[in-house]
């Protein structure tokens, strides 16, 4: 009987370590081929070191520089690189549709292996002393891409991990362009140097912008010079300078109503003024003899 | 060399304008360069593509 027993608990226990699920990892398919070093970078890398997403909705991200060495594995990807494409290297030559259709133009971006994130003090004292923001903008020739790649430049020389963005804007055939600052205490912060311009004239306003970049959401601008205090690169600090920036148009608009129910009713009282004088207009020089001959003495 | 515009697509990069487009904009798709992998523009209609 206890042989018995004995040989019934072997076989529980044996059945109970088969019937508990034991937790692996999932594992990856990995092509056989690659080297361990390419694995490697496979798996700790996203898709994307600059996502598309509100800064303030993630933390910033895996601190690598594309520039850097380690960045400078074969492409994995179904799309394969373009023909010629560097991989890893310093220097990108890259082609944009321009306003002419059927017609590229090529801009060259040089990387800067050393460049890192930086605080977001940093990156905002970088802004204000840049000197990108200067040029006259006209299409094709010098426009928000140009602007954009300068600011780029600018920053990669100076070591300051940088992305250049180009999106498209909904309802027009535009495209705008910025430039992405990696921070190490912000997310990204995004930079638009490009002027504005006031269509009816032509003249053009250098200006330096921080900006709200989020797919499928209004594009919002704060001018450097206004950059709250206590601005921390959250979707808040823009929600709010929207909502203040806009409490503020409808006040000018109210305040420029006001202004033209003032004038019109100026220029209909100088009407009256007018009429009543042309009325009144009963003595001239050129009245003096009827009036002296009509007095009665 | 100029593969982005194989499909003869035109794009204006745009600058704001007051009181009409740029106060209004909102954002389609934002592609970011450099990605980490070298298919950095990987759609097919992308606005810019890197190409050596």
């Amino acid at each position: 009987m206890w042989i018995g027993l004995a040989v019934c608990v072997v076989l529980a226990v044996l059945l109970r370590e088969q019937s508990v699920p034991v937790a692996h990892p999932p594992s990856l398919p990995v092509p056989p081929s690659l080297p361990a070093a390419q694995i490697s970078a496979v798996e700790t890398s996203s898709p994307t070191p600059f996502p598309v997403v509100a800064p303030s909705l993630v933390a910033a991200p895996e601190v690598v520089n594309p520039f850097a060495p380690q960045a400078r594995t074969p492409n994995v990807a179904s799309a394969g690189p373009a023909a010629g494409a560097k991989v890893g290297g310093k220097d990108y030559t890259v082609s944009f549709l321009t306003s002419k259709a059927g017609v590229a133009q090529l801009m060259t971006f040089h990387g800067n292996p050393d460049a890192r994130p930086r605080l977001l003090a940093q990156v905002l004292g970088f802004l204000d002393r840049s000197s990108a923001h200067q040029g006259r903008y006209e299409i094709d020739t010098y426009d928000c891409k140009h602007f954009a790649h300068k600011l780029f430049e600018e920053a990669q020389a100076a070591g300051f991990d940088s992305a250049f963005v180009g999106f498209t804007i909904q309802n027009y055939p535009t495209g705008h362009a910025v430039v992405a600052f990696r921070t190490s205490d912000a997310g990204n912060l995004f930079g638009d140097f490009t002027p504005r311009v006031r269509t009816s004239t032509g003249e053009q306003f250098p200006t330096k912008k921080i900006v709200y970049v989020k797919d499928g959401e209004a594009y919002v601008r704060i001018p450097l010079e206004k950059i709250p205090a206590d601005f921390k690169n959250t979707a808040s600090d823009f929600v709010q300078f929207r909502g203040r920036q806009l409490q503020a148009q409808t006040e000018l608009e109210r305040y420029n109503l006001e202004a033209k129910n003032l004038q019109d009713l100026n220029e209909e009282l100088n009407n009256q003024i007018l009429a009543f004088n042309e009325s009144t207009k009963a003595f001239t020089p050129e009245d003096a003899p009827r009036f002296k001959s009509s007095v009665i003495i | 060399m100029d593969d982005v515009n194989k499909l003869g697509a035109s794009l204006k990069w745009a600058l704001e304008d007051y009181g009409t487009l740029g106060e209004n904009w909102t954002i389609g798709e934002a592609e970011f360069f450099p990605r980490r992998l070298p298919n950095y523009f990987p759609r097919e209609r992308s606005m810019m593509r890197v190409v050596e």
